[in-house]
């Protein structure tokens, strides 16, 4: 598949991805969103240029965009690492890389920086707090791909399956645990009601969940044949005997 | 993995690299940032998509 139409596929994907993403956040989050404002509001602060209603159907708009610029990043990284990723087809390509994705991306920085509601969190202290989260997010993710090249290199090397997966998980757990614990603690105190905080964070790591399961779902299934989809065709006959979709590139 | 029929690597090329770099920089005008590139008018995003933010999981405030 030519470069061009793998971005298509990954910009159709990930706004299915954005639309998940704002269900989840209409359906389950937005409660837990109002309840913050209000209460943010009723101690003096929030109050913006723009009222809720505008703020929601924004959100819904942001959290479209939002998909769509991760699911073409999604698009030109599958490219780039297609032939280094598991799996026998396209379809099973692409969940192995959305998995990856929401666990680096999302899953591992949201340990040490949780999410937390409007109101939590000390205006003076959010540009170091960014910054913080970026840097944990991409030193997940280079932890994560240089975990995926080891045991790509030590099966190049003829290591049998079950030690190299033990090398490559163990190193990964290591560096992740390392940085878990070496980044410094999120410096704001949480003051917002236990329950409240704890809901909003579950449905802020559902909504990631459900943008990576419909962005790799929908991509992989873009990336099959019609054939290959309900293998019916010659190449869902010879599934396992190799790479059908490869013919295509 | 043991299974993977070895399929040709392919180069991506510059191009593609910068769509990437342009909706990472996207993601992050959109989701995180917060006066350190936008400025005074970040206040405005962030408030416009202010619950997009909060449910990307973003530091916020």
């Amino acid at each position: 598949m030519s470069l061009g139409r793998c971005l298509r596929l990954g910009a159709a994907a990930g706004a299915g991805g954005g639309v998940a993403l704002a269900l989840t956040l209409a359906v389950l989050g937005g409660a837990a969103i109002s309840e913050a404002v209000e209460l943010e509001e009723a101690a003096g602060g929030g109050g913006g240029p723009f009222s809720r209603g505008v703020q929601q159907v924004a959100g819904v708009v942001g959290a479209v965009a939002l998909g769509v610029a991760v699911g073409v990043v999604f698009a030109v990284v599958f490219a780039a690492a297609r032939h280094r990723l598991p799996g026998r087809d396209d379809w099973r390509r692409s969940l192995w890389l959305a998995a990856a994705a929401f666990v680096a991306g999302h899953l591992v920085p949201a340990l040490k920086y949780p999410p937390n509601p409007p109101g939590v969190g000390d205006p003076a202290t959010v540009g170091r707090r960014t910054a913080l989260y970026v840097l944990l997010i991409a030193f997940s993710v280079v932890a994560t791909v240089g975990a995926a090249r080891l045991n790509n290199w030590l099966a190049a090397r003829g290591t049998a399956p079950a030690p190299r997966h033990l090398l490559a998980v163990g190193a990964w757990v290591v560096l992740v645990a390392v940085a878990l614990a070496g980044f410094p603690p999120p410096p704001d105190a949480v003051e917002a009601p236990a329950t409240l905080v704890w809901n909003f964070r579950l449905t802020v790591v559902g909504g990631w969940l459900a943008l990576w399961a419909v962005t790799g779902a929908v991509f992989g299934w873009l990336s099959l044949s019609p054939a290959d989809r309900t293998g019916r065709g010659d190449a869902g006959a010879a599934e396992g005997a190799g790479d059908t979709s490869s013919r295509s590139d | 993995m043991e299974h993977t029929p070895a399929i040709a690597p392919r180069t991506v090329p510059l191009w593609g690299w910068l769509v990437a770099a342009l909706a990472l920089a996207l993601i992050y005008l959109l989701a995180a940032d917060n006066g350190l590139v936008l400025g005074r008018s970040a206040g405005v995003v962030h408030e416009l998509f202010h619950d997009a933010r909060h449910f990307a999981g973003v530091p916020c405030h």
